[in-house]
């Protein structure tokens, strides 16, 4: 027996099997001994364990739970989201702008004339010149787009955190 | 999953009686999950209780992309591998990484030979307990609670690969350690 027969017995037991490899089950079980006696092992563990039965919890189990939600929460409340999945988009994409542009102009526009090699430490050299010269609506919505950015972050981490 | 949504609605209009059939419905395989991962009944009854009481508060956040089992599931799994971590039973099961299973203590090796069907899922059940949690997890999600593979690999965090890895493994290392006791027990023909 190879592994390439005994993936072909689970797939064919789990129904997922093309017609083409249900065919070749059919042929192998009946001109290859080792094959059946393989598929036989298999079908038989396969069986047993769909007829596995759920452990059972004590009778009071439920009451239990009805009991202990009485006492300790009231109405489950509906949780909305504070961002939609829409804002969340727009807001990374402003934030992905803002970073970018500075990082754009001054990799390709090399506003000072000096040139380095390496292009993270020129960005990191550049950044407060070019935060300098940006308009004050441009550094006021950078500033927005942070804020809204370390909400939906703080947002995340909070859901997480209770949901998980 | 019609049924289970509309349970949830009504839940979150305030009846109770509605979170009764949920919790009704669903016990069994949350405490089977809680079970396979703390070994201990006691645990994994509390467990199972408090899994209920975080899904009754946390209702509300329920999105109904996914199914409500897969997500009592998940919130199942993960409050049973936590409660584990904290016991430090986790780190014991991890000591013993060894694919082998123990041959479970309800039947000894000898009385193997005289395996009926219904000792046949005894002892397969009680293989199923032996394993690690998560394996353990895996196998009781895809065969007695019918996840399919997409599912289980959304709510033990794992990948789809990784869920179809182990599965065949475990099944396969089922299969061998059984395969001696069939063929004393069936003379070679296993009718099934």
């Amino acid at each position: 027996m190879n592994e390439f027969h005994n993936l072909l017995i689970w797939k064919y037991l789990d129904g997922e099997c093309t017609s083409a490899e249900s065919q070749q089950v059919k042929s192998l079980r009946q001109n290859d001994t080792a094959f059946e006696k393989t598929f036989k092992e298999a079908e038989t563990i396969h069986f047993t364990l769909k007829a596995m039965q759920a452990e059972t919890p004590t009778m009071r189990f439920a009451t239990a739970v009805m009991e202990k939600t009485e006492d300790r929460y009231r109405r489950p409340r509906i949780v909305t989201e504070l961002f939609s999945a829409r804002w969340r988009r727009i807001v990374l994409c402003a934030m992905v702008m803002v970073l970018i542009i500075p990082l754009v102009s001054t990799l390709f526009i090399q506003p000072h004339g000096n040139v380095q090699s390496d292009p993270l430490s020129q960005y990191v050299h550049e950044l407060p010149h070019v935060l300098a010269q940006l308009a004050p609506w441009a550094r006021i919505s950078g500033m927005i787009a942070l804020g809204l950015l370390a909400m939906l972050a703080l947002d995340q981490g909070l859901r997480r955190w209770f949901f998980r | 999953m019609e049924d289970d949504i509309l349970l949830v609605r009504r839940v979150l209009q305030g009846d109770r009686s509605a979170f009764r059939q949920l919790v009704e419905s669903y016990q069994q395989y949350v405490f089977t999950i809680a079970f396979n991962v703390l070994k201990n009944r006691e645990e994994a009854e509390e467990v199972a209780q408090d899994v209920f009481l975080k899904v009754y508060k946390m209702l509300g956040s329920y999105r109904q992309e996914s199914k409500f089992s897969s997500w009592l599931y998940a919130v199942a799994y993960r409050s049973a591998i936590d409660a584990s971590r904290r016991k430090k039973l986790l780190q014991q099961s991890l000591e013993k990484d060894g694919v082998e299973l123990p041959i479970p203590d309800l039947i000894s090796k000898n009385s193997l030979e005289n395996l009926q069907d219904q000792e046949l899922n005894t002892w397969v059940q009680s293989a199923v307990q032996t394993l690690k949690p998560q394996d353990a997890t895996i196998v009781t999600l895809f065969y007695l609670n019918e996840q399919p593979v997409s599912e289980i690999a959304k709510i033990t965090g794992l990948s789809v690969t990784n869920i179809k890895t182990k599965l065949h493994r475990l099944r396969e290392q089922l299969r061998e350690d059984l395969a001696p006791q069939y063929h004393k027990l069936f003379g070679g023909v296993v009718t099934k």
